[in-house]
């Protein structure tokens, strides 16, 4: 090897940490070589340097110093459970996902908890079915119906939750049924009709179209007013003396049917089979009816 | 008695992580004062070095819960003081490493050495200046190679442990401790040939 190479060496042989066939080499050549062997001895001199700067002794004050501060660091289980919980990431992101489904299923049942949160304002879903013979502006003069109709709902609902005093929530529940049921009828009369979901008792009644067959339908309208009187029902509206409008207890309509057979023949009756059947007993049905010849 | 040391190091980590808090203090008075140099001769400034010292260990108390006894908890404790040493000299510390340890070792409080009687009081002064000259010419080497050196020729580290602690291969300490060393060597040179 060359002096350079020699001394490239020279850090490890110091620390007996070369391969033996370096370290021979290194001692062939250090006795030949006078400027080597002065650089082997100022490196160890360096070392030797290095090796005796004296030691700093550690002062009271530093001890108690760290001492106060890991005391000021709080209690140990809560470093641990801190450190436990906001550094390893393995523990951190579960949490994290949990803590998000968490409060998913926290909103979830909330709004399932809360109805009023289903009934939030939103654009009214309306299926118009253009009227035969009749207008644009009808159509027009519906829409603003509806609206009110939409309003009277909506400000209904607001006035509910808002309610504290029993008077005032016991008027509340009166007046609604008879709003809503106001609003079908305006609504039935010019062919147009909310889809609605299934009506409970306190919501507007579901609503039935029976086409009679009849000889004299003038005469027939007060004779089918006197069934639903009977019946515990109330007959709304008669219009050319060929439709009504009149409810009934939804529980009477299979007896109404019955009843309107022997003054005419019943056309496509709707859910005579099932839907007569209303889904609460105590409901109240509403039947549109057109007398024909 | 390395194996017992450890042990003992990582039985007091536990009692630690269960809360006792004498256990802390069992370890911080066994390693205090290698800390402590190792700042010293990393920043040359005593009061900066005892600063950096109580910062590590406070890093070190708060990090418990992260030491996998990998390991031996003095080799933790350096890689801890080594990265919060090089922050300390790359924010705050430029002007510390260039001043601080150009002027060399303020060192009020420095350990008395028993003079050897068989040198004489002139040899001592030589002595007592060079080792002057040693730390200022330390602090004049990148501080990557200031810790292989420190913690090799005046910590007394092995090569594993030096590698550990500083997080790099054994053969990179061992080139970077030549090439520290022979830096140091030609720095020195004028006054190891006199």
């Amino acid at each position: 090897m060359r002096c350079e190479e020699i001394q490239g060496h020279l850090s490890a042989y110091l620390e007996d940490e070369v391969e033996p066939g370096e370290r021979r080499e290194i001692e062939e050549h250090l006795p030949e070589c006078a400027r080597c062997r002065h650089e082997l001895e100022l490196l160890r001199r360096t070392v030797s340097a290095l090796t005796s700067l004296e030691e700093i002794e550690v002062p009271p004050r530093l001890t108690a110093s760290i001492q106060a501060g890991v005391e000021a660091q709080g209690s140990s289980w809560w470093r641990n459970l801190t450190s436990r919980l906001f550094f390893p990431l393995h523990i951190k992101l579960p949490l994290e996902a949990m803590a998000l489904i968490l409060v998913a299923l926290g909103a979830v049942y909330i709004y399932r908890s809360t109805p009023e949160m289903g009934q939030a304002p939103r654009p009214p879903a309306v299926t118009e079915r253009a009227p035969r013979g009749r207008g644009a502006a009808q159509i027009a003069g519906t829409r603003q119906d509806l609206d009110k109709t939409t309003a009277l709902k909506q400000s209904a609902v607001k006035t509910e939750a808002s309610l504290d005093d029993q008077a005032e929530r016991e008027a509340f529940e009166e007046a609604e049924p008879k709003a809503l049921k106001e609003r079908d009828v305006g609504l039935r009369r010019f062919g147009v009709m909310r889809k609605e979901a299934p009506s409970s008792s306190n919501v507007a009644p579901p609503v039935r179209e029976l086409t009679l067959k009849i000889e004299n339908p003038s005469q027939a309208a007060s004779r089918i007013a006197e069934i639903a009187a009977t019946l515990g029902g109330k007959l709304l509206e008669v219009r050319d003396n060929q439709q009504l409008i009149l409810t009934i207890p939804a529980q009477e309509y299979p007896k109404f049917l019955t009843a309107v057979r022997e003054l005419g023949v019943p056309v496509d009756v709707p859910g005579e089979a099932k839907e007569a059947k209303p889904s609460t007993p105590q409901g109240t049905l509403m039947l549109h009816l057109r007398l024909v010849r | 008695m390395m194996l017992e040391t450890q042990d003992r190091d990582h039985e007091l980590v536990d009692r630690v992580l269960a809360g006792d808090r004498e256990a802390f203090a069992h370890l911080l008075r066994r390693h205090q004062r290698t800390v402590l140099n190792f700042m010293y001769r990393m920043v040359g400034e005593r009061g900066a070095a005892e600063d950096l010292t109580q910062e590590v260990f406070l890093k070190a108390y708060v990090s418990l819960p992260r030491f996998r006894k990998e390991a031996t908890f003095s080799t933790w404790l350096f890689r801890i003081a080594h990265n919060h040493c090089l922050n300390a000299l790359k924010g705050r510390g430029r002007e510390m490493s260039e001043s601080a340890l150009a002027k060399g070792p303020s060192n009020p409080n420095r350990v008395a050495s028993v003079p050897d009687p068989s040198i004489s009081a002139s040899e001592r002064l030589e002595q007592r200046e060079l080792r002057g000259v040693v730390q200022e010419k330390l602090g004049e080497l990148t501080p990557d190679h200031r810790a292989v050196v420190v913690l090799r020729d005046i910590q007394g580290l092995s090569y594993d442990e030096i590698a550990s602690a500083l997080d790099i291969e054994g053969g990179t300490v061992r080139s970077r401790l030549h090439r520290a060393r022979m830096e140091l060597k030609e720095k020195l040179r004028t006054y190891l040939e006199t």
